[in-house]
């Protein structure tokens, strides 16, 4: 074990790779417990997404009678075959990356401004219109009303429903404002000032470029929003091939099970209904893979180093 | 239109269920042929395992819990492991009794359950003209009783009052090698079990409660006589232009070509004479159906080959036909057709949720062995009574007395 | 970015007065203006561009959200289906009274708090306290791996995640099942709130704590210097150096978390409900479901959703008036 400090080391300061420091016992102590917790917390969290994965590929009533524990029991790859051979699949794939992209874009674009706006501290206005984005949090007219109201502005069954109602997510709003109050110091925007900058000048050439970790952690909340948003699509389009991932896995989900507790077809598709449960467990992975392989590249942006903490000059 | 109005004069129920309060029709239903007039409550035991452990076929509760001992322990599909189970069902729903449900058993008491249809769902039941909740009955409480025993013999799964879903159509079919149940509640056989397996079983006669009981005393459900009808297929709005023409297109889906062509799909129905069909049989084996598209009306001077579904519950259904002479349709049920005001429709909700999640908790604590049902028995009555049973049972009885003709 | 800070105090010497007078109003140029007009038009000459950056997202929030919130007053009218959503009668508070009525209204409410606020604190400490132990792994692999692996969970759906459950507490046979004894943990009604929170932790902890893990990112490492050349250990580092850091972020969660008090969701609780458990496990959105949904009792359940967020209000309310008092945070 290296006597490098286990606190994050800036790469910019190369010299502290090699800073040894005398270790009392209780580092050493305290360096196991967290240690033995942090594996005990990926051993938790990691085996019941193994069994996801390896049921996904097993027979179901093997996974039902708990026999599935290690391996995959009675290998089969209906599940997947299923749904990656269906053509919507791909359509689904390809909405969905268009609607999160262009979404999310939006939402940056919407959200940020407003999020700076609203922390400068002598912008009087700034408390009412706080309330008035707060209280969208709560009090929602309910489905029929915003069913009508799309349907006015022609939103229904095109892409846009997918991108426009939801411009503003007040939760990511308040925080990203947070963070504008309290990480960028206020000195900033006294020279900014003597340069000359307007608000927009500031805003775009000093405040964003410290902003990447912010960016990067408002744009995941926003682009999970839209990955995993299924409601929209199943309330408002009707037009197969606008429907986003969720809602085309949704429906071979629902195809594949027969009614339990149905009046029709309790007889009908029984071939089928041993592998419904299995794409239930193959819908995660197929949908949630293109996600973990975007995660590793954000990471980056959080360890640039821009402050939401307290640390005030 | 004509052809609707063959169904409502030859089946004057169906036109019934489409009423509304005022006597107008905004809806029309689908009637999918008498082959469906069977209920979906089925019980199925196995045979293959009666046989194999040289054992008749139940009649009353007492041998069916001898053969569900047996089941357990004699290990009769033969891995070597008596890991069988005896007696399975889904679990108690939260808010109804809903299909499958073991209390069918009420039937071996002489009360007529139709658990397809409210409000027996909710406990609700007429006998010889009165309407009463059987939720405070001794009948109920002995059926209790006995699924009580039942588990405290290990005769049924440990857990099967809070298994889900799929864990349980799971548990029903197992490897779709060896049979694990002995005996199920379900639609068919099929269904029940899924099709490797579901050539070993048959379905098992309602039983009598004691052996001392006379054969008519035992009823079976009656949801069946209004199993075929699918309500609220097809509806137009008043604001509609050219109403004449839209009456006759409406009017067409129930002739019998279309008829069969939307209720089948036109890929796998075969038009082979004069109101005779062939379904193709691959559509059963499809994993995605096709829909079934608005209204149709299946005759029954029409002859469908290879129905599957239809055949298959009629033969699960032949066993509990001679069942069905035992009750009168009018006097011991409540007809399906029967509608309560819309200005109670509030208070019977509110009525209803409050009553159903007290007696389902209640029973299912019993059952588990969670709670003695003999002490609890009477302040549970009392509790049912407070909660406004009476009123419930009242606002069924004013509704029953004036439909039910 | 960093400044030295010798910058800093240069700036500040040279311009004493910049801060403080773009905080006053107006020594800059003319007077100020005395007529109500005059203010206005001196505030939109100062500010006018921090209008443009809010304006977008007051439009949008005015169209889709404000717009359809006519809808609300379903809770007060009858609704009748030949009368459209506004056409029923007036009724005022009637289904408000309805609700608090009912003999099960207690249960509810004491149902959907206690489920509510278990999920709500230990879905608050345990993020706090997985991003401070993830901090603190010295290999960048390593740290990206394990977060990775926490985050994971975050996205299994509601019915994977119950099936999941049934499986591994199946009496006898089940994963955890077997340490149970003869029964299914979700047939003990006691045991659901427990089940309910500690899943709702499993499977969100490693989300939530991204945020936390970004704010602890950017910690000025000097600091962690100049505490550990004064002595300090890891446990002091983390108290002194890492909460403080991330202290602010943490208030406003919570604010924010308390606005949900009363939202239990319902999808996982109705799958996790049966007939044994229910006695404990009946919510407000569960009950909202089976009388409103399940019989068309539009007006009853809107009334019900109202009273759910005027509470969660309150409590948002509340909380962010002591925040303001004691932290200086807040979110108005």
């Amino acid at each position: 074990m290296s006597q490098v400090t286990a606190a994050k080391t800036d790469a910019s300061i190369p010299w502290n790779k090699h800073v040894h420091q005398h270790r009392k016992p209780s580092d050493w102590v305290i360096d196991i417990a967290i240690a033995v917790i942090l594996v005990l917390v990926v051993f938790i969290v990691i085996y019941p997404i193994w069994f996801i994965i390896i049921a996904s590929f097993s027979d179901q009533s093997a996974v039902s009678a708990g026999q599935v524990r290690v391996i995959p029991h009675g290998f089969n790859v209906y599940g997947y075959k299923t749904m990656l051979t269906d053509s919507r699949i791909w359509s689904g794939y390809k909405n969905t990356i268009i609607y999160s992209i262009l979404g999310t874009l939006l939402n940056l674009a919407v959200t940020m401004p407003a999020a700076f706006a609203l922390s400068r501290k002598e912008f009087k206005p700034r408390r009412i219109l706080m309330l008035i984005f707060t209280i969208t949090m709560f009090f929602s007219g309910g489905m029929i009303p915003s069913y009508l109201l799309m349907k006015q502005l022609g939103l229904l069954n095109s892409m846009w429903v997918f991108i426009l109602p939801g411009a503003v997510s007040v939760w990511n709003l308040i925080i990203a404002r947070s963070f504008f109050e309290t990480s960028i110091p206020e000195d900033l925007h006294d020279a900014a000032q003597i340069d000359g900058l307007s608000y927009f000048g500031y805003f775009f050439k000093v405040v964003l470029p410290l902003s990447a970790a912010i960016l990067a952690v408002i744009g995941l909340y926003y682009f999970v929003g839209h990955w995993n948003d299924y409601f929209t699509g199943l309330i408002y389009v009707n037009d197969q091939s606008k429907l986003p991932l969720q809602n085309v896995l949704q429906q071979i989900l629902l195809a594949n099970q027969t009614q339990q507790m149905g009046h029709d077809s309790a007889l009908i598709g029984l071939e089928a209904q041993r592998f419904a449960d299995q794409i239930k467990y193959g819908v995660i992975i197929v949908a949630t893979l293109p996600l973990l392989i975007i995660y590793p590249f954000l990471q980056k942006y959080f360890e640039k180093g821009v402050m939401v903490g307290a640390v005030k000059g | 239109m004509p052809h609707v109005k063959a169904m409502s004069t030859r089946y004057p129920s169906v036109r019934k269920i489409v009423e509304s309060e005022n006597g107008a029709i905004y809806v029309l239903p689908t009637y999918k042929g008498d082959s469906y007039q069977s209920t979906g409550q089925h019980v199925f035991i196995n045979k293959v395992w009666l046989d194999k452990l040289g054992l008749k076929m139940p009649k009353t509760w007492d041998e069916l819990e001898t053969v569900l001992k047996a089941f357990v322990s004699k290990d009769p599909n033969g891995d070597g492991k008596a890991d069988e189970i005896g007696m399975d069902f889904p679990k108690l729903d939260t808010s109804s009794f809903t299909w499958y449900t073991p209390y069918v058993l009420l039937t071996s008491t002489g009360i007529t359950t139709t658990f397809n249809v409210s409000p027996a769902m909710q406990g609700i039941y007429a006998k010889s003209g009165k309407v009463s909740s059987f939720l405070i009955r001794p009948e109920y409480k002995r059926v209790t009783q006995y699924l009580a025993r039942l588990m405290k013999e290990g005769l049924m799964p440990r857990d099967v009052l809070s298994k889900d879903a799929s864990s349980f159509a799971n548990e029903c079919k197992g490897d779709g090698k060896k049979a694990c149940v002995g005996v199920v509640f379900a639609w068919t056989a099929r269904g029940g079990v899924g099709p490797e397996l579901a050539d070993q079983y048959v379905p098992l006669p309602p039983l009598k409660e004691f052996a001392s009981q006379s054969d008519k005393s035992v009823t079976w459900d009656a949801s069946g006589s209004i199993a075929p009808v699918v309500n609220n297929s097809i509806t137009m709005s008043s604001k509609a232009p050219n109403k004449k023409t839209l009456f006759k297109v409406i009017d067409s889906m129930f002739t019998p070509d279309m008829s069969v062509y939307s209720w089948f799909s036109m890929k796998y129905a075969k038009k082979i004479g004069n109101k005779t069909y062939r379904i193709d049989p691959k559509k059963y084996s499809l994993t995605m159906q096709p829909a079934q598209l608005m209204a149709s009306y299946i005759s029954p001077d029409m002859k469908i080959e290879g129905d599957i579904d239809a055949q298959e519950q009629t033969e699960a259904d032949k066993v509990y036909k001679p069942y069905y002479k035992h009750f009168d349709h009018i006097k011991d049920v409540i007809p399906v057709w029967t509608k309560t005001p819309q200005s109670v429709a509030n208070r019977l909700q509110n009525l209803n949720t409050t009553i159903m999640n007290y007696a389902m908790s209640s029973t299912a604590n019993w059952i588990q062995g969670n709670k003695n049902i003999d002490s609890d028995w009477d302040a549970y009555v009392a509790k049912l009574k407070n909660a406004g049973l009476n009123d419930q049972v009242k606002i069924w009885q004013d509704a029953y007395n004036k439909w039910a003709k | 970015m960093k400044q030295s800070a010798n910058t800093r105090a240069k700036l500040r010497a040279h311009r004493p007065s910049a801060t403080q007078s773009i905080q006053k109003n107006g020594e800059i140029g003319s007077a100020y203006p005395q007529t109500f007009w005059g203010k206005i038009q001196f505030h939109f000459k100062r500010y006018w561009q921090l209008w443009i950056m809010v304006l977008p997202a007051l439009c949008f929030v005015a169209l889709f959200s404000y717009v359809p919130m006519y809808g609300l007053q379903l809770a007060f009218r009858d609704f009748d289906p030949d009368k459209g959503l506004t056409g029923g009668a007036w009724v005022g508070f009637n289904y408000f009274n309805q609700f608090f009525h009912d003999p099960e209204f207690a249960q509810i409410l004491l149902n959907t708090f206690r489920i509510s606020l278990w999920s709500l604190v230990m879905g608050f400490i345990f993020p706090i306290i997985l991003a401070l132990l993830i901090n603190q792994i010295g290999s960048e692999k390593v740290k990206r791996f394990v977060e990775t692996i926490t985050y994971m969970p975050h996205f299994i759906s509601t019915v994977v995640m119950v099936s999941m459950l049934n499986i591994f507490l199946t009496p006898k046979t089940g994963l955890l099942g077997q340490f149970f004894g003869n029964q299914n943990l979700l047939g003990v009604a006691k045991a659901f709130t427990p089940l309910y929170w500690i899943t709702e932790v499993w499977q969100h902890c490693g989300w939530n704590c991204i945020i936390y893990l970004a704010a602890l990112s950017s910690v000025d490492t000097e600091l962690y210097e100049a505490a550990k050349i004064d002595g300090a250990n890891r446990l002091q580092l983390i108290r002194h150096i890492d909460i403080p850091a991330i202290m602010p972020t943490c208030v406003i969660l919570l604010v924010l978390n308390m606005g949900h008090v009363l939202g239990v969701g319902f999808e996982k609780v109705y799958l996790m409900q049966n007939a044994l458990n229910q006695p404990m496990s009946e919510v407000i959105s569960t009950y909202t479901y089976k009388m409103g949904l399940l019989s068309f009792q539009f007006s009853y359940s809107t009334a019900i959703g109202l009273f759910n967020t005027v509470i969660n209000f309150v409590f948002l309310v509340v909380a962010n008036a002591l925040s303001k008092k004691l932290s200086d945070t807040s979110i108005f």
